[in-house]
């Protein structure tokens, strides 16, 4: 079988084995979206910062590959998670409040693939499917990104970086829980709080979808 | 004009946010290449090393040199103890280089002063010996040995007194002892034969060959005699038996017997000027020159028209002072002096006047009971240096 068409737990399994090239594409598959949530996360003041910090967390991946265990979790989450903490902790150093702590790798103890589908993700890909979306749209969502960049700095660390593995990393709540050492209430309760003040900042691209409010 | 579709919503995951987030200026952001590189090298030298927690990203970029460098600080590389022992040992031998070993210096001393005093031969006027043809070349031959080991040992043994005289008093005539030992061995001056002198003679007498027995056989008779025709010899029991041969010639004339003496003075005096005191507690080891010439006892000292009469003790300081500058400077002058001199030293023994040093202005002389005279001339620090030492020891 191709590696291309290998889970990534299956490809970090091949690399721990020994396969580089199993890396390799397993590299290739998540570093768009490893960089965005580590940049995200540490904010527009330490954007700078993203890349070392990306590198910490393929350095963890790669020294602590031993340490991933397929059955407790998703290799995704694991290293979201690993992402998340160097983050808070970059966070923590220079200077910027971060409450709560830091979460253990090991939080991942039961397989929760099952959770994952429990959110209804399914209309982006209906929607890309339907057809290209037209220039009005594009721009739409360009500037509602933007506002939606501007109001995550807005909120605590640890909310955004809630918000951020729920939607960046597709984690469910539960999934989400483990990777903050929360509770499952405590998770969602916290993932309420930063969709709450999210959609009271992005009213105004949220609230009306006519192009004439965008325009 | 179209209309967006919109999203469907639930209360924890906003399908809209996501559309938002995916269309976020950010979202095409990738990390560096170096960055990406540096990964992927990480990655394929952690495989192919094996080598788990203990690398970082840079270190496999670092360069051989710098890794050595750093295995090398390991406590567990033994060799460091051993580099630096051989540092160690180096920084020894650079500090101590050419330098003396405590321990060995007193040896030495005595070693330099036994070698100074083999060419203070007794005048060997007195013991003409019939089975040697009279000739200058053994008494120039007899001198060379001491000759090359002066030579050696007078710097040292000044620098040494420079070293031990940090108690001593200040030397008032500086230049005159800084003189006295570089220029003890000046040859042309005193007519010191040369070692090719010495070799010449050596081969041009046969009858040389038999010199040594000769001058053992002699050994008894001169001890005998020195008594009573010798008397400036008389203390010269430490002589080598080698020396003989120079003395068993009959050179009343020749140049050589007489600045010998001086020659044996000249690298002891400017120890004896740095530390006199140090100096004369050491007898036994490094004998005053003085000794060689005889058992003064007293001197007789006159300074500006008074006389004083001191004891060898009082007398010392001046007598090894004007002493070294004899031998520094005898051959010198042409014997001009007149009149009354400045200053006047005779060292007496029992049988009355041993020896005589005059001093006139810049004109010194210098005479032996039983040798010739010794004219010189001296530098106007040399000569004050002199009558301050001997204005110290006229009383007010």
């Amino acid at each position: 079988m191709p590696l291309e068409q290998l889970s990534d737990d299956h490809l970090m399994q091949a690399y721990n084995a020994g396969d580089v090239a199993a890396f390799d594409v397993l590299y290739a598959r998540h570093e768009g979206s490893l960089y965005r949530f580590i940049r995200r996360v540490l904010g527009a003041r330490l954007a700078a910062q993203a890349d070392e910090v990306f590198q910490d967390c393929w350095l963890r991946v790669v020294t602590q590959r031993a340490s991933f265990a397929p059955d407790r979790g998703r290799w995704k989450t694991w290293a979201f998670t690993i992402a998340h903490n160097l983050a808070m902790d970059r966070l923590r150093v220079s200077g910027r409040e971060v409450s709560g702590h830091e979460v253990s790798l090991d939080a991942f103890a039961a397989d929760d693939s099952a959770g994952a589908s429990s959110d209804d993700l399914g209309w982006l890909q209906t929607g890309s499917e339907a057809g290209a979306p037209s220039t009005e749209d594009e721009a739409h969502w360009r500037a509602a990104g933007q506002q939606l960049l501007h109001c995550l700095e807005q909120l605590p660390a640890l909310q955004r970086a809630a918000f951020l593995l729920h939607h960046e990393d597709g984690s469910s709540v539960e999934e989400l829980a483990r990777a903050l050492g929360l509770g499952f209430e405590t998770a969602k309760s916290r993932l309420r709080y930063a969709l709450q003040k999210l959609r009271g900042c992005m009213q105004a691209y949220l609230g009306g979808w006519g192009a004439g409010e965008v325009a | 004009m179209t209309e967006p579709q919109d999203p469907p919503v639930n209360h924890l995951r906003d399908a809209r946010l996501q559309q938002a987030l995916a269309h976020a200026p950010d979202a095409q952001a990738t990390p560096s290449t170096a960055s990406r590189v540096a990964i992927k090298k990480l990655a394929s030298y952690a495989i192919s090393s094996r080598l788990d927690g203990d690398f970082s990203l840079n270190n496999s970029t670092k360069p051989w040199w710098r890794r050595l460098w750093q295995n090398a600080g390991r406590p567990s590389a033994s060799w460091n103890a051993a580099f630096a022992t051989i540092l160690l040992g180096s920084i020894i031998t650079l500090v101590w280089y050419e330098k003396d070993v405590p321990d060995a210096a007193l040896a030495e001393k005595t070693e330099t002063m036994a070698n100074a005093a083999r060419p203070a031969t007794p005048p060997v006027a007195t013991l003409p010996s019939p089975g040697v043809a009279p000739s200058p070349e053994p008494a120039q031959g007899g001198i060379k040995p001491p000759e090359a080991a002066t030579k050696a040992t007078a710097p040292r043994d000044l620098a040494k007194s420079k070293r031990s005289g940090g108690t001593a008093p200040p030397v008032p005539p500086a230049e005159s002892v800084a003189s006295a030992a570089p220029e003890a061995p000046t040859e042309s001056r005193l007519v010191l034969p040369t070692p090719a002198m010495a070799e010449k003679s050596v081969q041009s007498s046969p009858a040389l060959a038999d010199a040594g027995r000769a001058s053992q056989e002699l050994a008894g008779v001169e001890r005998k005699e020195r008594a009573i025709s010798t008397p400036a010899a008389t203390g010269e029991a430490g002589l080598a038996q080698s020396s003989r041969p120079a003395t068993t010639r009959p050179q009343p004339a020749a140049p050589a017997p007489a600045p010998a003496p001086a020659i044996a003075a000249a690298a002891p005096a400017p120890l004896s000027r740095a530390a006199p005191g140090r100096a004369r507690s050491q007898g036994e080891v490094m004998a005053s020159p003085w000794t060689r010439i005889g058992n003064w006892t007293s001197a007789e000292l006159s300074y500006q028209g008074r006389v004083v009469r001191l004891s060898r003790p009082q007398a010392q300081a001046l007598a090894d002072q004007l002493l070294a500058q004899v031998a520094a400077n005898a051959g010198t002058g042409s014997g001009e002096a007149q009149g009354a001199p400045a200053l006047r030293l005779q060292l007496l023994d029992t049988s009355g006047n041993l020896a005589e040093f005059e001093l006139w202005r810049g004109t010194f002389k210098w005479r032996r009971r039983g040798e010739a005279e010794l004219i010189g001339t001296l530098s106007v620090d040399q000569a004050a240096a002199l009558l301050q030492e001997g204005a110290r020891l006229i009383p007010p």
